[in-house]
């Protein structure tokens, strides 16, 4: 099986404190990957060194084959790698339409044109329109995004990452903050959403991670401690000892 | 696959209709203005008032479009009528025809390609270092204006002859009416550019620059490309709008670039709304009229500037456009005549506090800056003496009385309309 993305002796520090110390891991192609960790593992900073948000101080992040580390966000979208964020990152004075616009207008080749109108445009009207009910947004298309709920954003911001037509993607905990019910349906949303694509997906709750993932790796404090399917890291003694511990009779 | 919920063919021919309207309208307003004003002041008014209208627009592609405050436009205004002039006097010089309406694509195209230079060294942030390269790069070429008195002119600037160049389409261009028929013409033409840029990709990538510009890099584009795109049309329609002042007044001075021109163009934009698209075309309006008229009945213009921009930024940060939306509303939302009695109070608290406030700044003026003038003056017909108490106190009243009333009618207001939308639900 080929991996979508290897990482390679990755490291980052901020000043003289280490954050990242030595990540190595492989995701195959067409599998969900759940990352999982203690607050302040690094869960973030490692989707932040492989989008390009930040450069890594050594180390190598191989996508498809190619070396991407450093490179600018918007060439490791082209190259067909994407991302949600944490913390809700839409625009939020335009409308929910006008969101997805955007995320769509690179891959269906129209960039930074200015000879037609936005609306005007089939093949856009036609992804947006697929988008917008995928996500369930579709009776919210125009307002704007900072009048969505809570769970709705969190879809719009998913929606984003999975509009730019990337065939990987990386998730960070699309999920927080939304209680039983909303996290069931945010979960099958997701599934749905990424079907055939490349997963890595950073995510707290134990019971969705178990449900969704093919294999788990667990991050604590910087490095890689595990990785393997949900029974292997259920067994694994270091991850029950550094990290599941009490949480695991939770979500058995 | 049909595109049915969001752009039925049925909806679409129906807002465009609804989107034509008002360019219909503008169109017929400008037919119809030259008309009722036909006096050579009054047209030269408007043409002064047409050229700020297409800087304000060209302005707001940067201020409301894409969120960058620039402190520099007024060079590209500048650059732009310079150009012009020179594509004038050279090719007069030459002997050449050259239609005098196409003048300022020239200058529009100038300022277009030194537009992609500024922008390219402005735009890799967005921000306090956008604002503040704008306005470097402005008083760069300022200054650098001191070192070519040949392509600035000295302190008088550089005439043209706008007859110079011949007759075309009918017109010898000797009269302001034939002024006026040009910059109409090319206010359609750049607020529709303008309009139709706000509407395709690239226009709706700076939206999203203004929202939220780190994010439009995970999604493949670079938020500088569309800053510097988003600069140099902007910079190309400042051209233009140069250059149409350029025309008008025969003449162009170091001073149309300076720093005046640059905030001048910035409140324009700002207390006309930044948020509707013909906002910025109010704003040079009614800023544009106080420039002319104000200035020729008071001494005190500069500050009642201020006291405007102020009121705008506090009761409305999106501008007259906003206010008038505002009203807009209001009067479809068929309460209105429930409210008109407490809106017709809260006017007149409103009208109080501006006549005493007008009061005690003629009053405060003539006795400080223009004392040698004497202490008698007259303020909105009335007689007033700065020596007299009754004066001052008629002023310290009126304004005192109007500011005190408003916060209680204000509250009572959001009362009854309180009331009514519960009525309304019920
Ligand atoms: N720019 C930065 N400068 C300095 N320290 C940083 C920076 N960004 C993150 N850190 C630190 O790196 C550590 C890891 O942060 P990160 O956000 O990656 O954790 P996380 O695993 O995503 O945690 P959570 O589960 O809370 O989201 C934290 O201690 C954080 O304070
Ligand atoms: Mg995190």
């Amino acid at each position: 099986m080929t991996n979508a993305l290897e990482l390679r002796d990755l490291k980052k520090s901020f000043g003289p404190v280490e954050i990242i110390r030595g990540v190595n891991l492989d995701l195959r192609a067409g599998e969900r990957h759940a990352l999982i960790g203690p607050n302040g593992a690094g869960k973030s900073t490692l989707f932040h060194l492989i989008s390009g948000r930040i450069a890594p101080t050594s180390g190598q992040i191989l996508f498809q084959g190619q070396n991407i580390a450093g490179k600018p966000p918007a060439e490791i979208v082209r190259a067909g790698l994407s991302r949600s964020f944490q913390i809700t990152n839409i625009f939020p004075q335009m409308s929910v339409l006008d969101n997805l616009r955007c995320a769509v207008l690179w891959k269906l080749g129209h960039r930074y044109s200015i000879f037609r109108q936005t609306p005007t445009l089939p093949d856009v009207a036609i992804e947006c329109e697929r988008l917008l009910d995928q996500l369930g947004l579709t009776r919210r298309a125009h307002d704007t995004a900072d009048s969505l709920t809570y769970p709705e954003q969190r879809a719009l911001e998913l929606g984003l990452a999975v509009a730019s037509g990337a065939n990987t993607l990386l998730l960070d905990e699309p999920m927080a903050g939304m209680n039983h019910s909303e996290t069931e349906a945010a979960l099958q949303l997701i599934m749905k959403v990424t079907e055939g694509k490349t997963l890595l997906m950073v995510e707290h709750d134990m019971g969705v991670i178990f449900e969704m993932a093919d294999r788990i790796s667990v991050l604590v404090y910087g490095q890689i401690i595990a990785t393997g399917t949900p029974q292997e890291i259920r067994a694994n003694r270091a991850v029950q000892e550094a990290y599941l511990g009490t949480t695991e009779e939770e979500a058995a | 696959m049909s595109v049915s919920t969001l752009d039925t063919p049925a909806r679409s021919a129906n807002t465009r209709l609804t989107a034509a309207l008002p360019w219909l309208a503008i169109t017929a307003m400008l037919v119809i203005l030259p008309l009722l004003f036909s006096s050579n002041s009054m047209i030269s008014t408007l043409n002064y008032l047409g050229t700020m209208a297409i800087f304000a627009l060209s302005y707001n592609v940067l201020l409301g479009q894409t969120g960058l405050l620039s402190l520099g436009h007024g060079t590209f205004f500048g650059l732009g009528g310079f150009i012009a002039t020179h594509a004038i006097l050279h090719m007069a010089e030459a002997g050449l025809s050259f239609p005098l309406p196409l003048i300022p694509a020239i200058g529009g195209f100038g300022a277009l390609i030194l537009g992609v230079f500024g922008g390219w060294l402005a735009s890799g942030r967005g921000g306090m270092p956008f604002a503040m390269i704008t306005l470097g790069l402005a008083e760069l070429v300022y200054a650098a204006a001191a070192l070519f008195p040949s392509i600035y002119g000295s302190e008088e600037g550089i005439a043209i002859d706008r007859m110079e160049l011949g007759a075309s389409f009918g017109m010898d261009y000797g009269p302001t009416v034939d002024i006026y028929v040009i910059i109409a013409v090319w206010f359609l033409i750049c607020a529709g550019i303008l309009y139709y840029f706000s509407k395709t990709p690239l226009g709706l990538l700076t939206n999203a620059v203004r929202d939220n510009a780190e994010r439009i890099e995970f999604l493949g584009f670079s938020a500088r490309r569309v800053r510097m795109l988003a600069y140099a049309i902007a910079a190309a329609v400042a051209g233009v709008a140069g250059s149409l002042a350029a025309l008008n007044f025969e003449i162009m001075t170091v001073n149309e670039m300076g720093a005046a021109t640059c905030m001048l163009v910035l409140l324009m934009t700002y207390i006309g709304g930044t948020k509707h698209f013909f906002g910025p075309v109010l704003g040079a309006i009614v800023i544009g009229l106080m420039k002319i008229w104000l200035s020729d009945i008071s001494p005190a213009w500069m500050m009642y500037f201020g006291l405007l921009f102020i009121f705008v930024v506090m009761v409305q940060p999106a501008g007259l456009a906003g206010i008038l939306m505002d009203g807009i509303a209001l009067a479809r939302s068929g309460t209105a005549a429930a409210q008109a009695p407490m809106l017709a109070l809260i006017g007149l608290a409103g009208l109080m506090t501006l006549i005493g406030t007008i009061i005690l700044i003629e009053l405060a003026y003539r006795a400080g800056l223009d004392a040698p003038l004497g202490p008698e003056i007259t303020v909105l017909g009335l007689p007033l003496n700065t020596g007299s108490v009754l004066s001052w106190g008629l002023g310290a009243v009126l304004a005192g009385g109007g500011i005190a009333a408003m916060r209680p009618l204000l509250d009572r207001l959001d009362t009854l309309r309180h009331t009514l939308s519960q009525g309304e639900t019920a």
